[in-house]
């Protein structure tokens, strides 16, 4: 059977799934649980005290077979990131933690410094390391020497819907990686997720182009069939490519006039 | 007794521990980390836990995100 591997857990589904910007919970635990999702994502916040119950952990974690994937979001250095994932995990009871430090709320471009170093000393605490990360093949290798479980380069900027503009760079990234790769960020089609997978990738990490399509449910249920056609397709083994014609059917001569 | 509470001033009567303060804040709203002066109290610690004067305390809970 074709397993994805993470620390000690092993995941069949190779869509993974943020919780943000849904309309409302309901939606977003139906679009989870219709995706297929094994590994999903949570914020961390201040409770508001005066406010009604807001709890995401129960139903979440009701759906069979979905571990959570709490993610550092806000912190805007190292010191934060690894106070969150501390925080996190006593939350969670879960050892996987989605680093990400973009202190720009601009372009939310992932700091490359704050990451490593956050990702450094959290794989040395007994994390399942998960960075989001820029498209850096240099920065890839180092994440993966310092003991993260996958590396996550971003498609594309966070919710911009752009898809895989970092391609080429995602490619030497899988040339070099012994890890997962994981694109996280940036995906507006299924058909993008599927690419992704075609080219190698080990898995895509989904939000905006769920929670902000028209059906979020039935968009859940096409990003889970994109993924698994990509990743049959690279399994497969595509076809190589090249400039020239090379052609499919016997080039005869018979049905010229000549020979009539 | 004077706590500052998620960032605003609250005074509070009859608290002993953490967990008193959970149970009276956040009763049946589900799962919630503390941190007391920037120190992360584990579940099992908030019953011997106590409050003290001027203490900063946080409860935080999961959000949606991505």
């Amino acid at each position: 059977m074709d397993k994805l591997r993470l620390g000690d857990h092993e995941f069949d589904s190779r869509l993974f799934m943020g919780t943000g910007k849904f309309s409302d919970t309901a939606t977003m635990v139906e679009a989870v649980r219709t995706s297929g999702s094994q590994l999903v994502t949570v914020a961390l916040r201040r409770v508001n005290l005066d406010g009604p119950g807001d709890d995401l952990f129960t139903p979440l974690t009701q759906i069979e077979g979905v571990t959570l994937m709490p993610n550092t979001s806000g912190a805007r250095d190292a010191q934060e990131a690894v106070r969150a994932a501390r925080i996190a995990r006593d939350l969670s009871g879960s050892p996987f933690i989605k680093v990400e430090i973009h202190p720009n709320p601009h372009h939310l471009m992932p700091d490359p410094i704050e990451t490593y170093e956050a990702c450094r000393i959290l794989a040395a605490e007994g994390f399942v390391v998960m960075p989001y990360m820029p498209a850096d093949p240099v920065l890839a290798k180092r994440l993966e020497e310092v003991g993260c479980a996958s590396v996550m380069p971003l498609g594309s900027a966070i919710g911009s819907g752009r898809g895989m503009t970092t391609a080429d760079m995602l490619r030497i990234i899988l040339r070099e990686s012994r890890i997962p790769v994981i694109v996280d960020a940036g995906l507006r089609a299924p058909s993008e997720a599927a690419a992704a997978l075609e080219m190698g990738c080990s898995a895509v990490l989904v939000n905006s182009a769920i929670a902000a399509a028209r059906e979020p449910v039935a968009m859940a249920d096409a990003f889970s069939g994109a993924v698994k056609v990509g990743r049959a397709a690279y399994l497969a083994g595509l076809m190589s490519s090249g400039d020239a014609a090379v052609a499919t059917s016997p080039l005869t001569s018979f049905l010229s006039s000549s020979e009539v | 007794m004077k706590i500052v509470l998620n960032g605003e001033a609250r005074e509070i009567e009859g608290i002993g521990s953490v967990a008193d303060l959970i149970r009276d804040v956040r009763a049946g709203k589900g799962r919630v980390a503390v941190l007391v002066n920037d120190d992360v109290v584990l579940a099992v610690d908030r019953e011997t836990h106590l409050l003290t004067e001027g203490d900063r305390i946080e409860i935080i809970a999961f959000a949606a995100g991505g």
